[in-house]
């Protein structure tokens, strides 16, 4: 008997070892995989993309046509369906192991329907997420949908965001939008875009490696009008390295690339002004456009602006390298700023007077002084800079330099271990014009 | 100059504790939860965390109060050590609120309750497998094996309390085996083993397994004291179980009313409603995940447990020791059944099965009858835990909150914590002890406090470990190579 148990232990213990070393291998192989993954792209203009990439759940009254340079959607009001009524498109099944799903598409007018886009389980479809942007004639809206966890039950009628406003965006005027959700599971985190620009994120437990399906489409709320066609849908996985963690960052900006877990997009919701960040065609670097576009605009305005992640102030070092295309009653900017933007220095490359110079100026809370102080440094011709400079949260100094000639040493009022960003943006005055290249950031961090 | 006796004595422990100190892992729901009870009991003299809720999703709701959803046991042993933190800041005037002190203190008290434990219940695998008669190097294997090569590594630097449960439930065997061997000393044991018992119960539920089945050895070995037994173990257990239950009754209305059945947020509350809190009957998908999976598998970590088939074999064999045989493989079976019966057996964001940690003490003994007494089976043993130490290492040192996933697909170690590791990418965990959302300066380890970057910053934690050893490896080699010359 005993001998029989110790021969049942030895023969068990062989194909658990077998076993556990067929996972390593299966896990290297998958990982290897996963590293290798590549994005796919779907744009409708193709009129076999729908048929190739994607199965339809098509309710009553919906038309389809792929045939039109897009997939339109359509549905006419007084269809006489009941409420309800969805078309879902899912995409065949791919692995999933983070990144980012996104959809281009225009809407026709405002009317009460959603319209969708997210990743759910390609076995468990009720394991989903999506972000649901409520096209609501008076207001707007998005928000996201689904379960916070793979193994989580489906919160019926709960939202893991709830509505967010989104009147500010210019919903229904026929323009391109995109929708879209970047997973990192990594830090299991995920993010809204609208319109390429992060909204909002939240913690989820999804991770990789499993089989996911991407879907979109509309659905009902009334029996009214639909009108919406998708250009285009796109799938990039995740390479993992975007934790932007640690004390150092070097950012290039890769043709304009902006990389959501490392900076914050910020646009002046305004109509007299107007902020962009065009793709640049022509090699690294950050292409920073702002127009005020009526002189009756505010005194100054900041039409575009990003920002790094909140981290916590110690000796600082920063070097950033600008391309000043142009500057006309307008200025380019370093800030560092606490979160309550109650503190906060700012460095200007400003040109506010017309003439075609540029000029250093530093902004500041002086040290126990809650006003802004200006000091203005030399001028010199608007073309290129090179401000670099360092703070000392200890010692309360900013030691400013351009092109490596000393500019500023003062003491500000930022204090250690506050919670600050780094903000990188252009400022207009009224009629005034920019559009300048943010080449490089190089941000050390000491450590505490 | 050759180190002190007392130095070399220690050495381990205090390398071990050195090498669980040198991580921190910044902060989560769980760990959120603990520290909030801490600091209502000392700063607030209240036992709700209201005050702090927002912070996690780890809490109980009643009434209009939020409560810590955890087992109090560890939030009450750290309020001395977080009255005395206060009180130094207040003395030397450090800033409590700073994000530099408050990351301080959490560290800090991962150090002394569960840092200290993992050392503790390392030395007591140590002082188990020397009484079976250990050489000291496999001694050595089995503390290595356990404290560096099984997830009491990662655990042991966040303030979860499962270490601290683990060396608990550790002393409860540790006192049961000697009221055996010294019957003089059954009632001091036993009113031990009901205070450490219920200790550790109120520290960690599901513990209450493993002290069950101590106290069921010590009954049925001892049957002629069992009354000594049981009045001690009463006695023992009385004033913590007690003070438990009025803390239960003040929180939730009932002194039998667990802050699980309380739970606030819904997808958790879904779950602890079904079966006993959250425990139902073991699902394959669970078995299969705590034990093969590459997903959360003690297997696929730590594949010097492997081994422990082929150490229980040995032992059976060997027919030594036969009574802590049974028990370890009670212990075992037991806790697996457990492990794989809770909803939640992947431990949410994890490193393997958190939840059978601890029971994994009890793994050592039969690892220690396999790799005792042959030379080839020693260094199989030394081989395996090489390769679990490693894994352990890089999961520590890269993300302890391993992300969820499927069962059957997912591999954290592979997908995440290895290729961050090779990377250069360690202390991922974003989530911080102060700010609400995540921060990428949330969690470190000593060398990047320090400025080091990337792998260089376990450089430190390497040359502390080489300058330990490196007078016993260099005079170690010494007669080897004076045999040669000669």
């Amino acid at each position: 008997m005993k001998k029989n148990i110790v021969t049942g232990l030895f023969v068990v213990g062989a194909l658990v070892g077998l076993y556990i070393l067929y996972a390593h291998v299966a896990s290297l192989h998958a990982a290897v995989v996963k590293a290798n993954a590549i994005p796919w792209s779907t744009r409708f203009s193709d009129p076999e993309a729908l048929a190739s990439r994607f199965d339809v759940d098509q309710g009553p009254g919906f038309t389809l046509d792929d045939k039109v340079g897009a997939l339109v959607i359509h549905r006419a009001a007084n269809a006489g369906v009941p409420a309800g009524g969805h078309v879902e498109l899912r995409s065949h099944p791919f692995r999933f192991d983070g990144g980012t799903a996104r959809v281009r598409f225009k809407v026709s007018g405002l009317a009460p329907y959603d319209l969708f886009m997210g990743v759910e389980s390609a076995e468990r479809p009720d394991k989903r997420i999506w972000l649901v942007l409520r096209n609501d004639p008076t207001k707007p809206t998005f928000r996201l949908e689904g379960i916070d966890s793979l193994r989580g039950t489906d919160p019926e009628g709960d939202a893991l965001l709830q509505y967010v406003e989104a009147d500010k965006l210019a919903w229904g005027d026929g323009a391109e939008h995109t929708l879209g959700l970047r997973f990192e599971p990594t830090s299991q985190m995920i993010e809204v875009r609208i319109d390429d620009v992060p909204v909002a994120s939240r913690l989820i437990g999804w991770s990789g490696g499993f089989s996911g399906r991407l879907v979109f489409g509309v659905r009902d709320r009334q029996d009214a009008a639909i009108d919406a066609s998708f250009e285009e849908v796109d799938w990039v996985p995740s390479d993992g390295r975007d934790l932007a963690h640690g004390a150092d960052l070097t950012e290039t900006f890769l043709g304009s690339q902006v990389n959501p877990l490392r900076w914050q997009v910020f646009f002046q919701q305004e109509w007299r002004v107007d902020g962009q960040l065009p793709p640049l065609t022509t090699g690294d670097g950050l292409l920073m456009v702002g127009r005020s576009t009526s002189e009756s605009a505010p005194e100054i305005t900041t039409p575009v602006e990003i920002c790094t992640m909140p981290f916590a102030l110690t000796p600082l070092k920063l070097e950033t390298e600008w391309d000043l295309h142009q500057l006309d009653l307008a200025s380019v900017y370093v800030s560092i700023r606490n979160e309550i933007k109650t503190r906060s220095i700012e460095m200007d490359l400003a040109n506010d007077d017309g003439k075609g110079t540029v000029a250093l100026q530093v902004k500041g809370q002086l040290d126990g002084k809650r006003d802004v102080d200006v000091s203005n440094g030399p001028a010199f011709p608007a073309t290129k800079a090179h401000l670099n400079a360092t703070y000392d949260p200890w010692l309360r100094t900013l030691k400013v330099s351009n092109d490596e000639v000393k500019v500023f040493d003062h003491t500000y009022g930022l204090r250690r271990e506050e919670l600050v960003r780094v903000c990188f943006g252009t400022h207009v005055f009224p009629g005034g014009h920019s559009e300048a290249v943010l080449k490089q950031v190089y941000l050390h961090r000491a450590p505490y | 100059m050759a180190a002190a006796p007392g130095w070399k004595r220690h050495r381990f422990a205090v390398v071990l504790f050195a090498t669980y100190a040198y991580f921190y892992q910044g902060a989560d729901p769980n760990q959120h939860s603990r520290l909030f009870l801490t600091r209502a009991l000392l700063f607030r003299h209240v036992i709700n965390i209201t005050a702090d809720h927002s912070f996690t999703i780890d809490k109980s709701i009643f009434g209009d109060q939020f409560y810590s959803d955890k087992a109090p046991g560890l939030s009450v042993l750290a309020v001395p050590v977080q009255w005395m933190m206060t009180t130094v800041d207040r003395l030397f005037g450090y800033d409590d609120n700073s994000v530099f002190m408050q990351r301080a203190q959490l560290h800090f008290l991962t150090m002394v309750l569960c840092g200290l434990a993992g050392v503790a219940a390392t030395l007591c695998v140590g002082r188990i497998v020397e009484g079976y008669g250990a050489s000291a190097r496999e001694k050595a294997l089995c503390m290595v094996a356990y404290g560096l090569g099984t997830i009491v590594f990662p655990f042991s630097t966040a303030l979860f309390a499962h270490q601290l449960a683990a060396l608990m439930v550790l002393t409860c065997f540790l006192l049961v085996r000697q009221a055996e061997e010294t019957p003089a000393l059954l009632l001091r044991n036993a009113v031990l083993l009901g205070l450490v018992g219920s200790a550790s119960i109120t520290t960690e539920y599901p513990t209450g397994i493993i002290v069950g089945l101590c106290a069921g050895r010590l009954l049925l070995v001892q049957r002629g004291g069992w009354r000594t037994i049981a009045v001690g173990g009463a006695l023992g257990a009385a004033p913590l179980l007690l003070l438990h239950s009025i803390y239960l009754w003040k929180a939730f209305g009932s002194p039998l009313s667990l802050p699980y059945n309380h739970v606030f947020e819904p997808f958790f509350r879904v779950h602890h409603e079904e079966g006993l809190v959250g425990v139902n009957p073991p699902t394959l998908g669970g078995a299969f995940g705590v034990t093969l999976s590459s997903y959360r598998g003690l297997f696929f970590f730590c594949p010097h447990l492997l081994l422990v088939f082929f150490g229980f074999g040995y032992w059976l064999r060997s027919g030594q020791h036969q009574r802590d045989l049974r028990l370890v493989t009670l212990v075992v079976i037991a806790y697996f059944f457990f492990a794989s019966s809770y909803y939640a057996w992947d431990g949410g964001g994890s490193t393997g099965p958190r939840h059978y940690l601890p029971a994994l003490a009890f793994w050592s003994l039969p690892f220690f009858f396999f790799i005792r007494e042959s030379r080839v089976r020693f260094y199989v043993g030394l081989a395996f835990t090489a390769v679990s130490v490693f894994f352990m290492l890089v999961s520590t040192a890269v993300l302890v909150h391993q992300p969820e996933g499927e069962v059957l697909r997912s591999s954290p170690l592979y997908d995440t914590i290895l290729a961050s590791f090779f990377r250069g990418e360690l202390a991922l965990n974003p989530q911080d002890i102060r700010t609400l959302g995540p921060r990428f300066d949330a969690s470190y380890n000593m060398g990047m406090f320090f400025g080091l970057k990337g792998l260089w910053s376990l450089l430190p934690l390497a040359a502390l470990w080489a300058l330990a050893y490196s007078f016993d490896a260099a005079r170690s080699l010494r007669p080897a190579r004076a045999a040669r010359v000669s």
